[in-house]
Formats: structure tokens, sequence, C-alpha cells
């Protein structure tokens, strides 16, 4: 379990975490996401110890951590690019810790290759890191990040230069190691169809503070505010003209292009909004149309063989109340 | 890794050091500041102190100076020298790098081999190597009485010697840095320029050296400053009658009037300084930036014009004669008996006899073993007090590590021999700084002040690796509970060892090609190659002549295969001090 209670990171005199509180539950995925900049990356790396807050507490299984430096911490971190040392061969890169930690040489040789053994890399332990493909060496990461007994372990967007399908393979095996050892798990990205994937809970992260915290159903479903729900997946701002109740007072009303239909019929709960089609995007099974109201533009994703006009032809939508979000002014 | 300032300057931490490696903090802390002091701040106020204060008024100095007709005269020869070598270099670099890398002349490879030739025969030794062949008794002093009967043997000596000398020796930024320029110019910008009508050479000249012309601005001030600063040509070649500054405070020195060395010295100093801060304005300045996202390398032209393609490719195999004679003759004779020296155009036989002379006798492998010893002292010591200063400068922002910084780069801007006078004037008595000892006339002085010589380059390029390392990688290493000396032990060390061999080694090159500080500093105790070498240089005794061939061959044989090492590994750069 990681608590972190009213942290503040401060650099060169500027806050970039402002009293940020959170809890990550035992042997939970725990995910930050935010866009560039929002302060993930800085709040892992004041769990991990590299960063030093100016104010709160961090306690990893109820032991405060705060002011230790990241050699105590005993907390296993995967980086960036894996950082393996491209000067040692797997089974030394793997072997570093214990041996720091002047554990026995026969029970350093046992536990590495145990630990190689483990996760399906033990024939390469002779190998440089340069010689390994992206998989192997994120497998060799995780397995120096464990060897030394944790139940924590930090990711700092391990995925973030491998090609998309890589990206897949690899977080799922993130996921089924994490399930299968029970671990507590720390992960930072930016990108939301990933964090969708994996976590059992994410934090939504802006300008250093969390805007939602839940499971990725709750935040894709029912965003809190504007930010995390224009964040998470896809929307269109709707004219404040659709006759919608509510939104006299600048607030502003978000709905998903899978929830907006083509006009079939009106009835109790459903609004409609009069539009122009600006243009058709194909995409196989589903065609998205960018239709042009009078204040701007609002997206729907419908079958491929829904039956559309042409560009500038006009074109009636219509969408569940239910599945419209709408935030006051000041949430946004 | 996305928070911004977190990337590339991680908060400095709070948490003290563990003990051992607090000790070895403070420890390399005292080191480096007492090295810094004792060795580079103290001989530099010496200067100025001597300059400024000793003997009466500076201006009585300065007076005498000026009244002196002979440093009038190297004054004046040194700054003609220094202005015409540049217009010459030039002449001959950018010819060099039109034909290596853009006008197609048949057998470019032996070209590339040839004008390749400064980086590994530099120096004392090169000039010693062309005074063998261009000299009274040279085989091409030889073929040129031959061919013109009324020729005086004596011709390559004074200011003509020295600037042919400069000429072909100090190209060597041009072959390293304007090459690596011009191979970055996008082609189709030439290629732009033919179809509006250029002609090849029109191209070159409109198009290309515009856009090179930043670099070859900043190769100019360094030919600039190798000229300035030259020593080895003029004393060996310049004969009586052509001086330049750097003798004249060699020669002010031998005759203890050390005041007046060192305000020379000193001109010389401010001279550099300025050359040095045009150089930083020449590369903060605004460069040419193609736009281009995927530049089409340069490719050779054919040359329309039968005339100009006959007439190019002559010049480019005339530079081949007149850069691979001295190498060739001085490595072919270094294997020849003493008497065929004397007598043959080309050895008579060959034999390793001068070989076993030399690294057999007492006196002839002193040398050697002399500039060896002291080279590698020398980079050792340097090689740790730059290790845990880029340490320092790295880890740290705080003002000790910025003074650091600069007081490590001083050497940079300051010519060798002003460093020379200020060793002789801070150490000719005993002096606390170094518990009492006189340096002056010791053995070691030598090898302190080659430390001095090479700091700016090791701290230079070590510092530019470990920037250049994954910082990941420390991290990685310290969450998995490594302290910071186990990190720097297991895992910076080992990451930047090649760069360390390979840095020594480019340093090695420069110190035992060193002359000017060895001229200044050496004893009967430490005599080093460079001053052994320009001893032997106007010997006529064949017998001698043979040894200074093996020391030049040596050096030469070092120098290659140290510098295509360098070079495989992308770290091909000048030595740091030319002729």
């Amino acid at each position: 379990m990681i608590e972190i209670d009213s942290i503040d990171v401060t650099y060169d005199g500027n806050r970039v975490i402002e009293g940020l509180s959170l809890t990550v539950r035992e042997g939970e995925f725990f995910t930050l996401l935010g866009p560039s900049g929002c302060g993930k990356t800085t709040l892992l790396r004041s769990v991990s110890g590299f960063v030093d807050p100016s104010a709160g507490t961090i306690r990893v299984d109820g032991r405060d951590v705060t002011r230790l430096p990241p050699e105590d911490r005993g907390i296993g971190v995967v980086f960036q690019n894996y950082a393996l040392f491209p000067h040692l061969n797997v089974f030394d890169n793997v072997a570093f810790g214990p041996r720091t930690a002047g554990r026995p040489r026969a029970e350093v040789r046992r536990a590495v290759t145990e630990a190689l053994e483990r996760i399906g890399i033990a024939e390469h332990a002779g190998k440089k890191p340069a010689e390994l493909s992206g998989g192997q060496q994120q497998r060799v990461a995780i397995a120096r990040a464990l060897i030394l007994g944790t139940r924590t372990l930090l990711f700092d967007e391990p995925l973030s230069n491998l090609d998309a399908k890589l990206r897949e393979v690899m977080r799922d095996e993130i996921r089924q190691i994490q399930t299968r050892l029970g671990l507590t798990v720390i992960y930072v990205t930016h990108d939301q169809q990933e964090a969708l994937a994996i976590s059992d809970r994410i934090a939504v992260m802006e300008r250093g503070r969390v805007r939602q915290i839940g499971s990725p159903r709750a935040l894709y479903s029912a965003p809190e505010n504007a930010f995390v729900c224009t964040f998470m997946g896809e929307t269109s701002c709707l004219p404040p003209t659709c006759g919608l109740p509510g939104l006299e007072n600048g607030a502003a009303a978000y709905v998903r292009p899978e929830h907006l239909t083509l006009d079939v019929d009106g009835g109790p709960g459903v609004i409609r909004i009069d539009a122009e089609i600006e243009r058709v995007v194909f995409q196989g099974a589903r065609q998205r149309v960018v239709c042009r109201t009078g204040h701007g533009f609002v997206t729907a994703e419908v079958p491929a063989d829904a039956p559309l006009g042409e560009e500038g032809a006009p074109i009636t939508l219509s969408a569940r109340q239910s599945d419209i979000h709408i935030f006051p002014a000041s949430t946004a | 890794m996305t928070g911004v300032p977190t990337a590339s300057h991680p908060a400095p931490r709070r948490f003290g050091l563990p003990a051992p490696s607090r000790v070895v903090f403070w420890l390399g802390i005292g080191l480096l500041g007492w090295a810094i002091v004792a060795f580079l701040y103290a001989p530099l106020g010496s200067v100025l102190a001597t300059a400024f204060l000793s003997e009466g008024p500076a201006m009585k100095t300065v007076v005498r100076l000026a009244e002196a007709r002979n440093v009038r005269e190297a004054l004046w020869n040194t700054f003609w020298m220094a202005g015409v070598t540049v217009v010459t270099v030039n002449i001959v670099g950018l010819f060099q790098v039109a034909v290596l890398e853009f006008i197609r002349v048949p057998g470019t490879l032996a070209l590339r081999i040839a004008y390749a030739t400064p980086l590994v025969f530099g120096s004392v030794t090169a000039i010693t190597g062309y005074n063998f062949v261009y000299g009274d008794n040279g085989v091409v002093t030889e073929v040129l009485s031959w061919l013109l009967p009324g020729l005086d043997r004596d011709w390559f000596r004074g200011w003509p010697a020295v600037l042919i000398a400069h000429t072909f020796l100090m190209t060597q930024y041009h072959f390293l840095f304007l090459r690596a320029a011009i191979r970055r110019v996008d082609f189709a910008t030439v290629e732009a320029a033919r179809s509006l009508g250029a002609s090849p050479i029109g191209a070159l000249v409109r198009v290309v050296l515009p856009v090179i012309s930043p670099t070859i601005f900043a190769v100019s001030l360094l030919v600039l400053l190798s000229a300035l600063t030259s020593l080895a040509a003029p004393a060996i070649l310049g004969g009586r009658e052509f001086r330049m500054l750097n003798q004249m405070i060699l020669g002010l020195n031998s005759i203890r009037r050390q005041d007046m060395a060192a305000m020379l010295a000193l001109l010389l100093g401010v001279i550099s300084l300025a050359v040095f801060l045009a150089l930083r304005w020449v590369e903060r300045r605004q460069r040419y930036v193609g736009g281009a996202k995927t530049p089409v390398p340069l490719q050779k032209i054919t040359l329309a014009s039968p005339l100009a393609r006959v007439g190019v490719g002559v010049g480019a195999w005339a530079l081949f004669v007149i850069y691979a004679t001295p190498v060739v003759f001085t490595v072919l004779f270094s294997f020849a008996p003493s008497r065929s020296i004397a007598l043959d155009i080309l050895p008579s036989t060959l034999t390793l006899e001068n070989y076993r002379a030399v690294l057999t006798g007492k006196q002839t492998l002193e040398p050697l073993v002399n500039s060896a010893l002291m080279s590698c002292l020398a980079i050792a010591i340097v090689l740790c007090l730059a290790l845990f200063a880029c340490r320092l400068i790295q880890r740290s922002r705080s003002w000790l590590a910025s003074l650091v910084e600069f007081s490590l780069f001083i050497p940079w801007v300051l010519p060798s021999s002003l460093v020379a006078i200020g060793f002789i004037l801070a150490y000719d008595a005993p002096s606390p700084l170094i518990g009492g000892q006189v340096l002056l006339g010791s053995w070691s002085i030598l090898p302190v002040a080659y430390g001095v010589l090479i700091v700016p380059m090791m701290v230079r390029l070590i510092g530019a690796s470990m920037v250049g390392m994954d910082h990941g990688l420390d991290e990685a290493a310290q969450s998995l509970g490594a302290g910071p000396l186990r990190r720097f032990t297991r895992i910076t060390l080992p990451l930047l060892a090649p760069m360390l061999v390979l840095v020594s080694a480019l340093a090695f090159n420069d110190l035992v090609n060193e002359y000017t500080v060895s001229a200044f500093l050496y004893n009967t105790n430490n005599r080093p190659l460079g001053v052994a070498i320009a001893g032997l240089a106007s010997a006529t005794d064949p017998e001698a002549q043979a040894k200074g061939l093996v020391y030049a061959t040596i050096i030469m044989a070092v120098s290659f295969v140290i510098i295509m090492t360098a070079e495989r590994l992308g770290l091909g750069r000048a030595p740091v001090s030319s002729v």
C-alpha cells in the first residue's frame, strides 16, 4: 500500500505538485494519467525518491519513506527505455541489486537464475542488453526491479518508445506479471488507451493536481469535470442552442461520437441537433460524420451503411440526455 | 518522462552523502582546489605581478621592450607571418577540401591519406622532417639543384621556410572541421543552383561557400592562433634573420629578463584571448540551417573543361607530393645506414641498426622514456581530477562547481609559453604552496605543466561523454540500493572506460609531440622527446640525424595508431598545438 499525503514539490520556485494526496491499495494496478507537464512523472519520482518533496509524507506499507534516499527505499522501478546497464549482461544486470546488498555469491546465483527462469529469459543470461528484443529487455528490467523482494513496482512510461503492436503485447505482459505476483503498481503514462486497458484505477492529473480518481469505466462514463471528460476519449461540445436545460449559465455539454446518432425518432429524454455535413470519414465498419452547427463542429460515429447526404447537406443528429455530460463553467 | 524539469535537471537532494563517499568527496575537493590554486592561479598571478610590479612601473618595461629593435622585429614578424599564414593555409586547405569532397579527381583515397599526414606528422617532428628533405643536404634540394644548377643549397631557410612549413602543416583544421561542414551541405541546393544556370564551380562559390563560411572563419581563427604561437618552425627553420614572438620570450627568459618575457607572454595571452572570444562569438552566431528534412548528401561533380580538369588534378597531386615526401623520406631513411643518409638520394640498403642504437643506448633512450613517463604521469593525475571535477560540474549547480569549471578551462586560452613563464616565475624559489619545494629545475615541473596543458581537453571530452550518458542508468542503480561510490565505480566508470582510454591516448599524442612548454621547462633530468628532436634537427652528423629520424618515425607510428582509433570511434580532432 502506498499512501501519499498532501505533498508539495517545488522546482526553482515553481510549485509543480500542490497538496496532492492519494492512496494506492495493496495489490492494485494504479495509473497516473495526464498530459505532458501535468506532474505525473514528478509524483512517481517522489515515490521512488529521486525528487524531494518540500512538504507532505509518503508511506509505503506503513513505513515513512519521505526522507529516505532512493537506495534505501526498497521500491522497484522500471525506467523509461528500461535503463539496463549496457556493459553488463542479463545475469549481471539482474544480480546488481543483490550484489550491492552484499548477499553471498551462491545465494545471488540461485536467486538470479530463479528470477530469469520465472520470467522465461534464462537462455539469454549471457547476452548484453543490446542483443535482446524490446520484449526481452522489458522482462529483464522487471526481473531486476523485483529481485530484491519488493512488492511495490513503479513504471515510468515503459512503453512510450515502442511501436503500436509491441506496445499492446508488452502492456498485457506487464499486467499478467502484476496479477500473478500480486504486486502493488504505480504506472505513469500519457496514453489514455493504455491506461484504460491496463489499470484497476486511474488518477487523471492536470497541472500538479488530481482531477479524478476512479476505475477506467467510471472515468469514461461518469467524468466529474470537463477536463477528464475531454481528456478520456473523444468528445464534442454541444451548442448551447440544442435545447438542453441547464446550459444558460455558461455551462458546457459534452457528448461522445458513439452516443450521437442519426435522427431516427425523437421521444422523451432525447435532444435533437440540426447541423450540416462538413465531411465524412470512412473507417471500415464505421464512418465518422463531422457536422457544422451554428457554434462549431460535432462529430458522430455511425454504421458504415447509414444513408448520408452530400457534403453541405442538412442533417439532424440526436442524443439521449443520459449520455450527455454537463459541467458548470467553473469546473472546465 | 514528462514532468518538465525532471528530465534534464533532477532536483538536488537534501540527504547527506554516506560516510565513505563524504570522505572521498571532501578529499577530492581539497586536492582539486589545491591543484587549481597552485598550478593555474599562482603561475598566472606571478606573470601578472612580474610584468607589472617587479621592475618598477610597468610602463618602463613596455618602453624598454619597445626600444629593443629585435623585439619590434619579432612582433612585426609574428603578426605578418600569422596573417599571411591564414591566407596561404586557407588557399591550400580550401583546395584540399574541394578536391576531397566536391570535385571528382582520380585517386581520392591516396590524396586523403596524404592530406591527413599533418594529423600524425606535426609539431617539432614535422619541422625536423621538412628540414631533412628540403634543407641544404635534403633530397629535394639535391633534386632541385640538379634541375636548377644555380640554386642556393640553403634556400629552405628564413621566413620562406617558416611560411612553407606553416602553410602545409596547419591544414589539419580544414581537413577535420571544414570537411565535416561541407558534408552537411544539402546537395539539393547545389542542384537548384545548377538548374538556375550556375556552373559547378559557380555553385561551389555561390552556394556552398556561403553556407560553410562560419566554419571557414572559425578554422581561420584556429590557424591564426597556431601561427601566432608558433615556436618550432621559426626556431628550427627561421635562422638568425627571422624570429617570432615565442622565440623572443624564450630568449628573454634565458637571459633572466623575466619581467620582459612575462610582458610579452601576456601580450600573446591577450591576443589569444581575443581570438578565443571571437571563436566563441562565431560559434554562437546563428548558422545557416537547411530546411530540408532529408538533405541530399553532397555528390562530386565532374569539371566540364578538360583544361580545368587537368589543372585541378595536377594541383591535387602536386600537394600529394609535397605532403608525402617528408613523411616517406623520414621513415625510409630511419632504416638507412648512417653513411647512406649523408650521401644517397634513396637508401642503398635497409637496416634496423638505427633503431637498435636508439633503443639500447642509455642516452638516446632517455628522451623516449622521459616523454612517455612524464606524459603518462600527467595523464593519470589529470584523469582522476577531471573525472571528479566533471562529476561535480555535472551534478551540482553551485557557484563552487561553476568556479571549478571556469578555472579548468583557463589553460585553453593561455599560450603554452605563458603557462611555462608562469611556472618559472612562481616556482623558481621555495614556495609554501608546494610544501616549500622548488619546482624549477626539478624532474616534476614538466609533468605538472603537461597536466595543465591537457586539462581543458580532458575535462571537455570527459564532461561531454558524462552528459551524454543515460541518466536513467544511475537512477536504476540507485533504486537497486547502490550508494554514490558504488554507482560511480560500477556504472559510470565502466561505461566511460572506452572514452577514458581514448582521451588519454589523444592527450598522450599531444604530449609526446609537445615542444613549447618542454623547451622552456626541461632540464638535464627530464629532457623530453620534442627537445631532443629539435636538438638533432640541425645536426650535420649523419649518426645524429639517424637518431632524429628514428624518434620522428616512432612518434609518427604512435600518433597514427592513436588518431586512427579516435577517427574510428568518431572522435577525430586536432592536436593541441600544431607547429
